[in-house]
């Protein structure tokens, strides 16, 4: 249902990136299907965690230099039974001034049974001007999980503090019949992000992260990820149950990118740690 | 001294001013919009109190900033515009587009504490609309709420059950705001704490967004429901393992 909706979006065309992952006989995951084209790249598959078993980590690589006005940019990750897969971006993705035209970006992600499908890019940097839509689309079987992050962060290359104009986000989690689960949907105005002195202050970095799962194991997340997000003057973070038992959702606001990018680091940790009882090895960035 | 000239008295009222010719709807809007009546809201600060207890919001200037805050970029774009929807589709006798609408109210409402609070007391709200009011209207929509077809969210109930009344859709959109912004101001004075008068004067000042949010509350298509208060969300979020709590969400 995820890549139905993706589909609808493109009629004409479809994702410019498609990955579909599966399990081989003796244990590790790979890429069985992949069609990649501008401005995605994808690296070999690295296997760098010992836990899950044979999960394979693939980094995907904007050739263009981020994202530009007009763009319709569409990536759909599907995660065959019992494979296990982490995508994830080398560096941030600059989302350029867009004086003629907004840019979309959507992600579709599936997961079947047994599947472990993560999908947690750098944060988004925002440029002034810039305006984009952010769709994020997860359909996942009743016993796979899905783990997903989306977030940005301004930032004036030329130091003079110029806000983006639109940051719009749309997050839904389905089960396997297409049902909705749950739905997350703002727009912020950079306008809106001044600097905030306190909790209630508007942040300038923000993310959400999700973790699409059912199964008594979310108790368990939910502590773990409450335990990793202690705020502090940078950071303010929280977690909670989502709808319909849809698995765990958190929101992640930090006084900058990097700030933010820590904050997404140690919910994953906190997560993998719940659900495999091992840390995922570092990233190399 | 010949005959004066007849006085002209024009009268204008906006569309979200209810005149007093159908005072039975505004009785009923007076009544089921006041604190008093029993669906439990005083008990929701909907993260505010895990702001309170931090100290982030600890005057009447503060707390202002974050109501009128909440009222215009989570309260409008998600409930009210909720009100207006229920109530549409309440008059077009549409059950399945009102259970509809009641799982996507839902499944926008990501922290469980804000979810409960609204469905908590969306069903207080359907169980006494019914008892006081002896009203049957809202009994197939009932009936979908205890067969588990719907949770029952209270914006939802009450744009329903206002246009079961007769009420129009801007003056239930409206008496909605202002009972949410009224039951979390109350909630503030409990908590900060702040003085009565301090407290009216904030429901006061919110008066024109109060009427600008209905307008865009009406205005506002289903696909485009949302919030933006990710403060707040992490607030709520927190909530759930404050220490101490005199709120349920």
């Amino acid at each position: 249902m995820a890549l139905a909706v993706t589909q609808a979006a493109r009629p004409n065309e479809g994702p410019q990136a498609a990955l579909r992952f599966a399990r081989a006989p003796d244990g590790r995951s790979y890429i069985a299907r992949q069609r990649v084209g501008y401005p995605f790249h994808i690296t070999r598959p690295f296997y760098l965690d010992e836990t899950p078993a044979g999960a394979l980590t693939l980094y995907l690589q904007s050739v263009s230099g981020g994202i530009y006005q007009g763009e319709d940019l569409v990536m759909t990750c599907v995660s065959s039974a019992g494979s296990a897969a982490h995508v994830t971006t080398q560096a941030a993705t600059i989302v350029h001034r867009m004086p003629a035209a907004p840019a979309r970006q959507t992600v579709a992600l599936e997961a079947a049974d047994g599947a472990l499908l993560e999908y947690l890019p750098d944060p988004l940097i925002m440029f002034p001007g810039a305006r984009l839509t952010s769709m994020l689309e997860i359909e996942a079987a009743a016993g796979a999980t899905v783990i997903a992050s989306e977030s940005f962060a301004h930032h004036d290359p030329g130091g003079e503090d110029r806000r983006f104009e639109s940051f719009e986000a749309e997050m839904r989690i389905r089960d396997e019949g297409g049902r909705l689960l749950a739905l997350e949907r703002y727009a912020v105005a950079g306008d809106r992000l001044a600097a905030g002195r306190s909790q209630i202050g508007c942040w300038p970095a923000q993310g959400s992260f999700v973790v699409a799962h059912r199964g008594p194991e979310c108790e368990a997340i939910l502590a773990a990820l409450h335990s990793a997000l202690a705020p502090t003057d940078a950071f303010y973070g929280g977690a909670s149950a989502l709808p319909n038992e849809a698995g765990i959702g958190v929101r992640l606001l930090a006084r900058d990118g990097a700030t933010l990018r820590r904050g997404l680091e140690a919910a994953w940790r906190a997560v993998r740690l719940a659900l495999y009882g091992a840390a995922p090895a570092p990233r190399r960035k | 001294m010949g005959p004066t000239a007849p006085t002209i008295i024009t009268i204008t009222t906006t569309n979200t001013c209810m005149t007093t010719d159908a005072p039975d709807r505004l009785l009923y809007l007076l009544q089921v919009a006041n604190a008093s009546f029993p669906t439990g809201a005083f008990n929701h600060s909907y993260g505010f109190e895990t702001w309170i207890d931090s100290g982030a919001l600890d005057d009447a200037a503060s707390f202002e900033s974050a109501c009128r805050d909440w009222l215009r970029y989570a309260a409008v774009p998600t409930d009210g515009a909720a009100v207006a929807h229920a109530h549409r589709r309440a008059a077009a006798g549409d059950l399945d587009g009102l259970v509809d609408l009641d799982h996507i109210v839902g499944a926008l409402k990501l922290s469980r504490e804000t979810r409960e609070a609204s469905f908590k007391t969306g069903r207080a709200l359907l169980g006494a609309y019914r008892d006081v009011f002896s009203a049957e209207s809202l009994a197939p929509f009932a009936e979908a709420v205890r067969d588990g077809r719907c949770e029952g969210h209270q914006a939802v109930i009450f744009g329903a059950a206002a246009e079961a009344q007769g009420i129009g859709v801007a003056d239930s959109v409206l008496a909605f705001l202002h009972a949410a912004l009224s039951n979390l101001v109350s909630v503030g004075a409990r908590l900060i704490p702040l003085g009565q008068i301090e407290s009216q004067r904030i429901v006061r000042e919110a008066w024109p967004l109060l009427t600008r949010g209905t307008d865009d509350a009406c205005a506002m298509e289903l696909d485009a429901l949302g919030s933006a208060t990710a403060g707040l969300d992490v607030a709520s979020m927190r909530h759930e393992r404050l220490h101490t709590r005199l709120c349920m969400s």
